[in-house]
């Protein structure tokens, strides 16, 4: 039997794929975290391209850490997802690029944080100078990709055969 | 006039005939729906958390302009939403779920409203360092269940297709 097969089999994949509930409460799970992850990263987009300048980017640190249990939420209701529909998500060309921008936006978002840190690893605050236009770039990369992946992961849906 | 007269009026409209002859609009339409309630969303923990108490050195003014965002996201979603109604009204209210979440949307626009009448000028007025009022935060923390249920209960619309009751 295929690793993919396997995968399929066990009994976490068959109950994503064929219990009543299984499917739907991940499914929402998922979609809330996409919710609470691509939020963030456009608002903190949104900040650095000049939106609501009264508002200090050091807010982030605590939204950044809402962020990683949005994205944790979604990792692990994507790799339950996975399971259920292995062999066939593989194959399946919107889900590979949608992977793809995930790590791609991932390294883009960890890239403009960066981009507003000091010399002390902090986020910028009051004092702030305003964006460079690196961060300012880094920004608009960030709610292209991000609007990317959730583009792509839409597809998936019209383009897989599903179970 | 019949609820099947109104219906047909939105199934007739240019709006449900474009989205049904133009295959490619529904996707397109979704992704957008999902945009947008990612800017609403996002918008709203910025704002709510603030009114909930995180974050109290920053005057509750300085995250205010998120409303916007919200708005805008919000604006994408009714578009994007009345285009799928109108493609397939029937189908739509017959769901459960659909008329749920309808229902959960006008409870989050009466939560809205409460705050613009009542609590945004309490809340602009606190000095730094200041507490909000326990009916702003019940305020705040309803903003943020009602639209993640809403999200939920979107999500949910294809499991319920056809059901008669949320719990058939």
């Amino acid at each position: 039997m295929g690793f993919l097969a396997w995968l399929e089999a066990t009994g976490l994949g068959t109950w994503v794929r064929e219990s009543n509930f299984g499917y739907p409460i991940v499914l929402a799970a998922h979609s809330v975290g996409m919710g609470v992850v691509v939020g963030i990263i456009l608002m903190l987009s949104a900040r650095v391209l000049g939106f609501a300048k009264r508002l200090p980017v050091n807010t982030f640190e605590v939204l950044f850490t809402v962020a990683w249990v949005g994205f944790a939420v979604n990792a692990i209701s994507g790799v339950l997802l996975f399971l259920g529909n292995a062999s066939h998500l593989a194959v399946n060309a919107p889900f590979l690029i949608k992977i793809f921008l995930v790590a791609v936006g991932g390294i883009a978002a960890w890239a403009l944080a960066n981009a507003l840190r000091d010399e002390n690893g902090a986020l910028v605050g009051e004092n702030w100078t305003g964006p460079t236009s690196k961060a300012k770039a880094l920004a608009v990369a960030n709610i292209l990709i991000w609007c990317g992946a959730v583009l792509a992961g839409r597809l998936i849906g019209y383009t897989i055969s599903y179970f | 006039m019949t609820e099947a007269d109104i219906l047909q009026l939105f199934n007739n409209s240019w709006l449900g005939i474009t989205v049904r002859e133009v295959r490619w609009l529904f996707g397109a339409g979704e992704t957008l729906h999902f945009i947008g309630l990612s800017m609403l969303i996002g918008a709203m923990i910025v704002v709510d958390l603030r009114l909930l108490g995180v974050w109290k050195r920053i005057p509750i003014s300085a995250v205010l302009p998120f409303t916007k965002i919200a708005i805008a996201g919000f604006a994408i979603n009714v578009i994007s939403g009345l285009a799928f109604f109108c493609s397939n009204p029937f189908n739509y209210w017959s769901n459960p779920a659909f008329k749920l979440k309808m229902f959960l949307i006008v409870l989050a626009g009466l939560n809205v409203l409460w705050f613009e009448l009542a609590e945004r000028k309490k809340v602009v007025g606190l000095a730094v360092g200041g507490d909000t009022a326990i009916d702003t935060k019940i305020n705040a923390g309803l903003s943020l269940t009602l639209w993640i249920l809403i999200i939920i209960f979107g999500r949910l619309l294809p499991t319920f297709e056809g059901a008669t009751s949320l719990f058939s």
